[in-house]
């Protein structure tokens, strides 16, 4: 079953950089192609192009005007066969990462619980380099 | 702390890394999957401070493609490719760059540049080009 994701398409809605660099990279080593957004406003412009979307994957607080509950709940209104996931902070984003791969990455040899872990020594990182 | 597999088998990936800078998504979403598709990994960022952070955060770059105007509203305000340019020359100088832009580079300036609206088979052969001539490492 590990290749039943290969089809399917993810639209990451995740305006912290490392946050999104992270969990896209997870979810394509998962088979998903991903979509890469930090606003409302690119959902918006996926769906109106009539690019293929199975889930959305969205932080709460997101870039722009919109936050993640009011995207939410129009997209169940405008495009109801589209799953959407919510997600608050890291472990929320992982969380929701590995309800879309449960069956694990394909290709490396990493636990879903790293993918929470590796995010946090990035930003561990972050604040480090921006003390130096 | 342990080292995690995750950031190991990150030295086992063979393909090349490009961090794409692009604040105006209708520009970043196709581009990031045309370069995909070619075969390379790509790293997003919408700004200035993003690709910073991920320079600085120790994921492995090996070419920087960045638009010029990164303001995200269109002003012109803020930090600018230009300056992501300079920061790389100071803290990066082995990764290569190149800059896009709707609008002419200053006269004068150094620099690898592609002119907006660029096709993307191009934007793909300039980047190639650029990795090709990095010196051995």
């Amino acid at each position: 079953m590990k290749n039943s994701n290969s089809a399917k398409t993810v639209m990451l809605v995740e305006p912290e950089v490392l946050v999104r660099m992270v969990i896209a990279e997870y979810l394509r080593d998962c088979g998903y192609r991903v979509i890469e957004g930090v606003s409302a406003q690119d959902v918006w412009t996926v769906l109106e192009s009539d690019h293929r979307v199975d889930v959305i994957l969205a932080e709460v607080r997101l870039a722009g005007g919109a936050d993640g509950f009011s995207l939410a709940s129009r997209i169940r209104q405008t495009h109801p066969s589209i799953d959407v996931i919510l997600s608050s902070g890291v472990a929320g984003a992982s969380q929701g990462s590995h309800e879309l791969c449960q069956d694990g990455p394909i290709k490396k040899p990493y636990e879903p619980k790293d993918v929470e872990a590796r995010i946090r020594i990035l930003l561990e990182r972050r604040r480090t380099a921006s003390k130096a | 702390m342990e080292p995690l597999e995750s950031l190991d088998s990150e030295t086992e990936d063979r393909r090349e890394v490009v961090l794409l800078v692009e604040d105006n998504f209708q520009v970043r979403w196709p581009t990031a999957e045309y370069l995909r598709d070619s075969g390379y990994r790509v790293i997003e960022a919408v700004s200035v401070e993003d690709a910073i952070t991920v320079l600085a955060s120790g994921t492995g770059i090996d070419v920087v493609f960045s638009d010029v105007n990164l303001s995200g509203d269109g002003s012109g305000e803020g930090p600018s490719g230009f300056d992501l340019a300079r920061w790389l020359g100071e803290n990066r100088p082995l990764i290569p760059v190149l800059l896009t832009s709707g609008e002419a580079v200053p006269r004068g300036m150094q620099i690898e540049f592609l002119p907006k609206p660029y096709a993307l088979a191009e934007a793909e052969q300039r980047i190639r080009q650029l990795l090709a001539r990095r010196p051995a490492r």
